[in-house]
């Protein structure tokens, strides 16, 4: 590391070209195919914070004509997008997605990404049956911003 | 030889990813006198500690920090100043680094007394030259990301006051010193105290303890931009040991290691090292 020193002054010298660009990242994901006619509340949640996260609000698990599932936050959804990006999972339990899924690949359904709080539908890609909540999850710090439990 | 214990000081007081260091001691240095030092400070760790409280264990988070401190005398009793780290990598291991320059720290201290009990008084602007908005990317998964930011987007102002004295009987010394960081664009503003000893072994190289502390003047907003270790809220205490070997007579090369305890909030905590090399004429 003290060989790295010494190339201290050539990294000062190109400090502008080492600033990152960053992107936009994409609105909040909604499911690019949306529910189709009247939606059916199968099963619903509070969400719960974890994390020393606040997060609240309601997620519904629902059902559309042509039987497809969706998940459904309400406008009384939030929580804290400062650190990034929340990937959506349904789940066997409230307990970290890593502790989940390490004990198998099938204990978690990655549902979608969302980047803000608020009203959004988000398609589950396969049956939801077995899993008993809906976990906010910050997947590059691997530790869950809340849980809601689906009954 | 004791600025250069000191200044070994500001680089580990840099410490949990935080930007702040902490000009030190009531030396100042006398007209065209000079001391510079290159810095890599390195850290990996999974304890994290959000706003709310408790500590959470996460993902491995590594960060690296290439710095540089310099001190220079105007005159004989004021000195210029520059604390700047001048790149920044952070990364998570399933996403892109962030890379780029953080916010420099430049000031200007003025020696009010001199003799046994030398006094010290600075005033530092830090810019905000780093990328608040710096992001890493899944590598699998372009639509996941996590804030990875270089600089909190705001300028801040250091007052600092400073007070040393060198013992008679030993070659050792210790500084007391307090700060205030009139922080802005509505972030919380803070203050932070700290001390260190130093004890100069066989005039080959100074030992040093220290302790600092960082705090808010009132609660954070939770609100703010607060991504691990810059912006709202951020709060540690930290003790560390430096070792400042001199090579030569200007040539220093230097160790630190540091570790948080107390109150932390909004930081990473771990074990973290710095080694420095440093010129002082």
């Amino acid at each position: 590391m003290t060989t790295r020193i010494l190339g201290l002054l050539l990294l000062g010298l190109s400090l502008g070209a080492c600033q990152q660009e960053t992107p936009e990242p994409a609105a909040a994901t909604t499911t690019t195919t949306p529910p189709a006619g009247t939606l059916t509340v199968v099963r619903k949640g509070i969400v719960q914070p974890q994390g020393g996260v606040p997060s609240s609000g309601t997620v519904d698990l629902v059902r559309d004509t042509a039987g497809k599932e969706f998940l459904r936050f309400n406008a009384d959804f939030m929580t804290d997008f400062h650190t990034g990006s929340l990937t959506i999972y349904l789940a066997k339990s409230a307990e970290l997605i890593r502790v989940q899924r390490g004990r198998g690949a099938e204990n978690v359904l990655s549902v979608g990404v969302i980047t803000q709080s608020g009203a959004q539908v988000l398609a589950v890609p396969a049956a939801s049956a077995g899993f008993s909540h809906v976990v906010l999850h910050c997947e590059p710090a691997q530790y869950n911003f809340g849980a809601a439990a689906l009954q | 030889m004791r600025r250069a214990a000191r200044a070994g000081w500001l680089l580990a007081a840099a410490l949990l990813l935080a930007a702040e260091a902490q000009a030190g001691g009531g030396w100042t240095r006398k007209k065209k006198r000079g001391y510079a030092k290159a810095g890599l400070t390195t850290v990996s760790t999974t304890r994290y500690h959000p706003l709310s409280g408790p500590t959470i264990e996460t993902a491995r988070f590594r960060q690296q920090v290439y710095s540089l401190y310099a001190e220079y005398g105007l005159t004989d009793h004021l000195e210029a100043t520059l604390n700047f780290p001048v790149f920044r990598r952070a990364a998570y291991a399933t996403v892109t680094p962030s890379r780029g320059v953080g916010d420099p720290e430049v000031g200007l201290r003025y020696g009010l007394l001199r003799g046994a009990w030398p006094l010290a008084v600075g005033l530092s602007v830090e810019a905000p030259l780093g990328n608040p908005r710096a992001r890493g990317f899944d590598r699998t998964d372009p639509r996941v990301f996590v804030a990875l930011p270089t600089g909190d987007g705001e300028w801040n102002v250091w007052t600092r006051a400073a007070l040393s004295h060198s013992l008679s009987r030993w070659p050792a010394f210790f500084t007391v010193e307090a700060g205030y960081n009139q922080r802005t664009a509505g972030f919380t503003s803070q203050y932070s105290y700290g001390a260190q000893a130093g004890y100069h072994l066989r005039k080959k190289a100074w030992l040093t303890a220290t302790f600092r502390t960082l705090d808010n003047v009132r609660p954070p907003d939770p609100n703010r931009l607060g991504s691990i270790g810059l912006g709202e809220g951020v709060a540690y205490s930290t003790a560390g040991l430096g070792v400042s070997f001199e090579a030569t007579r200007h040539l220093r090369l230097t160790t630190d290691w540091a570790t948080g305890f107390g109150r932390l909030r909004n930081v990473y905590s771990g074990q973290q090292l710095t080694f420095g090399v440093a010129v002082e004429w």
